[in-house]
Order: C-alpha cells, then structure tokens, then sequence
C-alpha cells in the first residue's frame, strides 16, 4: 500500500508540474500583451516605450518562459501566485472569494445526482426490461444528450416569459441581501442557486444512473450473486448487501475521472448565469491575458484534481488489493 | 431482442472457431456486429439523423441561400447555387470556376432576375449573412424560423451552421482517432516500457482541466474553425487510446495474431491487418461519442466568442444571439437548442447501440480494465 501510494503521489507531482508547464507555455506564447492591454488606445491613451519596457521588467516578462515559469515555481513553493496583472491584486485573494462558489455548485451537483442516480440505476437494474427501466432509460439518455447550457438558456428564456417574478436569474445574491434576516438570507441564496443546480445536476444525474445500472447489472450476473441467492438470501439483501456493494467502487472511481469536467466545465454555465466561480474569473483573466491569475487558476484547479483523484484511486486501492499489485 | 442476440453471438462464435481463417473471420464479425446493431430501432433512427445532418451540410447551399439553384439569366442558363454547393468541397473549388456574375461580391440575384426568366431558387432565398431590413421578427412564411438581430434568416444560418458541427465532429474527431489508435496501439502491441509511457501521459492528459485548457489555447491561437478542430482533437484522443490498447492487450494472444506471426508478419502487418480491423468496432463507439462531445464543445466555444467568429454562422453563435436577446426574441432560442440536441442524441444513440452491439458487457466509462 506505501508503495502504491508513493507511486500515485508521484505521479500527481508530475501530473501537477506537466499541467502548469502546458498551461504557462501555451499562454506566454499567446498573441496579446498583457502590458499593452492595460491600456486602452480607443481613449487615444498611449504608453511610452520606456514605460512599457520598465512594466515588463517589473512584471518579469522580460525574461525567457523558462526563467519565468521556473521563478514561477519557486514563488508557488511559499504559495504566493503572485498579482494580478489587470487590477493588481494578489491572485490567491483573488480566488480565494471565487473558489468557494464553485465547490459549493460542484459538491451540491455531485452530492444531488448521487443521492437520485444510485436508488434509480439500482431500480433499473433489478428491473431490468420492465416499463420503469425502459422509461426512465429513455428519459435519461435523452437528458444526457441535452448540454447544461442548452438547458440554461431555454430555463433562462422561459423565466423571463412566464413572469416567475421570486426566480433570479443571474448572481448570488439580490439588492439588500444585508438587510435580510437569517432566514431570508438562506431563502435568496436558495433561490439563486436553484437554476444553476438544476443545470449543473442532470447531466451528472443521467450519466450516473446509465453508469450505476449497467455496473450493477454486471455485478448481478456474478457467481457470488448466485452463492448468495443459492444459501437462501432474499432479493432485497441479495441486491443490496451483494450486489449494490460491489458497484459502489467504480461510481467512487467514477467520481473522481468527473471532476475535471465538472470543474472546467463550468465556464459556460458561470458566464451565462454571471455566477462569481472560478470558471467566470477563468473567462475574464483569459480574455485580458491576466498571465498570474490563468496561472494561479490552473494551478488550484489541477491541485483540486489531482487531490480527488488520488484519493478515489487510494480508496480503490485500499478497497481492491489486486489494483496495487496490477501496477 | 437482448437474448436473441446473446444467442446469435454463441452462434456466430462457435462458426468462426470452425473455419480458423483470420480473413474470414473478421469480415464475419464486421458482419455480425453490424447485423446486431439493424436490431437496435434506437441505433438505426440515430444512424438516419447522422446521414440527415450529413446530407443538409453538404447541400446547405441548395436549402438556403441567396442564388438560384437554376436560372436563366441574359440568354444564358446558370446553376449558381449547384457551383456553390460544389466549390465548398477541396479540390472541386479548383476544378469548377465560380459562376460570374452571381459570386461577385455586391450581386443581388434578387434584384437582377426579372420576372420573366426562369428560375429556380432554394426553399428559403436568404444565405446566411444576408440582412434584411426585419430584424428579431418571429417565424413567418417567408422566414420560418425569423430574423436575428440584424435580420438575417435563422433558418438559412441554423443550415449553413450545419457545416461547422459536421466539420467539427468529423476533422477533431479524426485527429483524435489517429493520434488515439496510433498510442493505443503501439502501448498495447508493444507493452513493457513503451505502454508504461504512454499510460502515464494518457493519465496525466486525463487530468487536465480541458475545457480550460482548450479555452487558454484558443486565446493563444486566433479563435477560427480550423484552430477549434485542432485543438478539440489533440485534448480528445485519450479515450480512444484507452480503447485502443485495452483491445490490443486483449487480442495479441489470441490464436490468429500468434498464426500470423508464426507465418512470419511483421509488426506493422499484424497490427494494420490483424489487430486493427477487428479492434476497429469498439474504437467506433469511442469515437462516435466523441464527435457529440467535439459538436458541443464548438458550440461552448463559439458561444464564449472563442469558437466560430461572427458573421459566420455556427450553431454555437446563434446560441449566443439567442442569449443576447431571449427577452425581447424567444424564437431565436430554439433551433440551436434542438439542433445540438438531435445531433449530440444522434452521435450518443449510435455509440450506445454500436457498444451494446459489439459486446453487452463492454463499458465506456470506469477503470482501464487490464
């Protein structure tokens, strides 16, 4: 088990520094001055060459990329992502008020649709080719075949048109939002997060429930099954001591191979419902090539990804001892 | 219909075992599997929208647009849209000249065709970037599907944004079946160190926040077709490459790869010959649900303004046009909506249906299984 889990650590390090290294390259190499972009020629504002040169020395992008990303890597080692180069601030203040809105949408998305996938694809399985399997199978493959931000959108059109006057639509929090009592403060942010959810969650919700089927009906056809229905078990115990508990890993692994997306995935539904994530603050650095804070963001974000999926493969391995030997 | 193709695949197998000849046997199994997938209703309606959004993206030009298929203009008989709907494929724009004076830049064909010559025009006479003086006005007879903002016809840009879906899914997905099959391959053919490196660049690619990625790379490279196709590709491949090699691994000891060998193939020769064609079927599946992914991560992008640039139309910037104005325009919110939809269910039915007719039990998702 050590072994395995120096290995895997290993592997997120260099996973980690192969993520930064892509990211820090391709957007140093991209057109577009961070420096000229601070200002604005539309206003007829212009820099002097001394000026620009002495801000990029400032900045250091002056240097080669190597010397840059390796002064880079040696600032991270203290954890300062340095500042943002459009409004000055430090990168970790940054998205350290950004952060929190994400996960929370993350964790609610995750946490909802395995609360319904789990008892629906069970369901499904044990019945297997009945009216409730083939209804709900259809529903969900046709739900996981609507992107979240199509769906956005119509909920987004269709709020404004049936006048559903208490559902906002955009933002965390209404106007005198501090003047609520506790309980009206839980019940505006409920409602802000209510649209977004519901867009973050089905897409997880569909294909987990395909996934939870179609692994417990792998786990059904096992001799184990068999034993236990033979000794006399009934169904119900069969189904959910045997069989439910040997489907649980992979929805675990499962988990783990969906962060990414769900993370970066987020960019979309974030700018759409003007949601203060990551994926929005992501948007809007790239678009001013903030250089520190796209940095800073893809660090964080592969840290965040690299952490679930080395402990979903831990766990795996904790759980399965023929994966630590596997190699 | 679940058992009866349990049954038939004992069958099929237990032929195949008989007559050992690796020719026959793959074109037997190409067979069987494409027999078992006809039983799919699901799979085959799939299969019909795909050859539909094929067909209306290659002849866009003849659905919408703003020349006459046919025509006889000043004593002369013309097919402006046919040359049209001809020159957007390579090669036939070197070969077929474009027809004067229709493509000239500032010819209404409209205003130039009298009453009296012949002509005939597309179901909706607009293209794509067309405008007309209504602007954000609902269906009607002469639009179907309305005007956008600056009213152009959304009917002839939700046909003309056909296009870059079916490019999209098509181009991305083939570069990512390429690079996908080649590491794929050579990790699951070769194993020992050259599978160690490639698995670990395939897990740490996996890693990677892609869509952030894709976005980063998209500022650096300016945002136009060509570049989303490239770049969807190259961020794509891993699953393939995963499919690849797990049916490598799996088909390498299996007593026609060791025959070949014996009669003296070489590498290159059983993996294109053998390996390949009957590892082709499960790689499909991969691919067939990464063209719905590719088809909505263009629209994602156009939709950021990182993708297809405006005036061009793609499905993804009507999207943004219908978020722009779904207050005062709601009818320009849902032909985009539907259409990523069909498309995506399409790619997604024929993958499911395609997996379930290869092997009930193969998985697309979860652990590589060694």
């Amino acid at each position: 088990m050590m072994r395995y889990t120096i290995h895997r650590l290993l592997l997120a390090v260099i996973t980690f520094l192969g993520i930064t290294l892509v990211t820090f390259s391709v957007i140093q190499l991209a057109p577009g001055d961070p420096i000229a972009m601070q200002v604005s020629p539309e206003l007829g504002l212009e820099m002097s060459q001394h000026t620009y040169e002495t801000l990029r020395a400032h900045w250091g992008l002056d240097q080669p990329i190597s010397t840059q990303y390796v002064r880079w890597l040696k600032r991270l080692l203290t954890l300062d992502f340095g500042r943002s180069i459009s409004d000055h601030r430090p990168v970790w203040d940054k998205i350290a008020e950004r952060l929190p809105w994400t996960i929370a949408l993350s964790v609610l998305a995750m946490g909802i649709s395995l609360l319904i996938s789990i008892p629906t694809g069970v369901y499904s399985a044990v019945r297997k080719g009945r009216t409730f399997d083939t209804a709900v199978g259809t529903l969900l493959f046709a739900l996981y075949s609507v992107p979240g931000y199509v769906t956005a959108i119509v909920l987004i059109t269709a709020v404004a048109h049936i006048p559903i006057d208490w559902l906002p639509i955009s933002g965390v929090r209404s106007e005198g939002f501090a003047d609520l009592s506790l309980s009206g403060r839980v019940v505006d942010l409920a409602k802000h997060f209510l649209l977004i959810t519901i867009c973050f969650t089905y897409p997880l919700l569909a294909f987990q429930s395909r996934f939870v089927r179609s692994n417990m009906l792998e786990a059904i056809g096992q001799d184990y099954i068999r034993t236990a229905r033979a000794k006399g078990l009934d169904e119900r115990s069969v189904m959910l001591r045997h069989g439910l508990r040997n489907t649980l890993i992979p929805i675990v692994t499962l988990m783990g191979l969906m962060l990414p997306s769900v993370l970066s995935g987020s960019a979309i539904l974030e700018v759409m419902f003007q949601w203060p994530g990551i994926g929005r603050l992501m948007f809007n650095a790239i678009s001013q090539r903030d250089y520190f804070t796209v940095m800073g963001i893809s660090s964080i974000v592969a840290v965040v990804v690299l952490l679930g999926t080395l402990l979903t493969d831990l766990a795996y391995a904790w759980v399965d001892p023929r994966v630590r030997y596997g190699g | 219909m679940v058992d009866n193709s349990a049954t038939t695949v004992s069958c099929a197998t237990t032929v195949s075992c008989t007559t050992a000849i690796p020719c026959t046997t793959t074109i037997s199994y190409k067979r069987r599997v494409w027999r078992r997938f006809r039983t799919h209703r699901r799979g085959m309606f799939g299969l019909a929208m795909i050859v539909v959004l094929v067909g209306v993206a290659m002849t866009a030009p003849l659905i919408a647009g703003n020349v006459p298929i046919l025509c006889h203009y000043q004593g002369a008989w013309q097919a402006p849209g046919v040359v049209d709907c001809l020159r957007r494929f390579p090669i036939l724009d070197r070969v077929i000249p474009p027809s004067y004076p229709f493509s000239k830049a500032g010819f209404d064909a409209k205003e130039a065709l009298s009453e009296d010559d012949f002509s005939l025009w597309p179901p909706v006479a607009y293209g794509p970037s067309e405008t007309t003086r209504v602007s954000l006005a609902g269906p009607s007879k002469r639009h179907w599907l309305g005007t956008d903002e600056v009213g152009r016809d959304v009917f002839s840009r939700m046909v003309h944004g056909t296009v870059v879906s079916v490019q999209v899914g098509i181009v991305s997905m083939g570069i990512a079946g390429v690079l996908g099959i080649f590491f794929g391959a050579i990790a699951g053919y070769f194993g020992r160190w050259v599978d160690a490196v490639v698995s670990r660049v395939i897990e740490i690619v996996i890693c990677f926040p892609d869509f952030f990625l894709i976005l980063t790379v998209m500022v650096w490279l300016e945002p136009n077709i060509t570049n989303v196709m490239v770049v969807i590709g190259l961020t794509r491949w891993t699953g393939i490459a995963r499919y690849t090699r797990g049916e490598f691994l799996r088909l390498k000891e299996m007593d026609f790869v060791v025959a070949a060998r014996a009669n003296g193939a070489g590498a290159a020769r059983i993996v294109l010959r053998h390996l390949l064609p009957n590892a082709l079927a499960p790689i499909l599946v991969t691919i067939s649900f990464g063209v719905a992914q590719a088809i909505l991560i263009e629209a994602g992008l156009s939709w950021l303004g990182f993708g297809v640039q405006p005036p061009a139309p793609s499905w993804g910037n009507l999207l943004r046009s219908a978020y722009d104005h779904y207050r005062d325009a709601p009818h320009l919110v849902y032909p985009p909506c539907i259409a990523i939809f069909l498309a995506v269910l399409a790619h997604n039915l024929v993958g499911d249906s395609l997996r379930d007719a290869i092997d009930p039990r193969v998985h697309a998702t979860g652990k590589v299984k060694v």
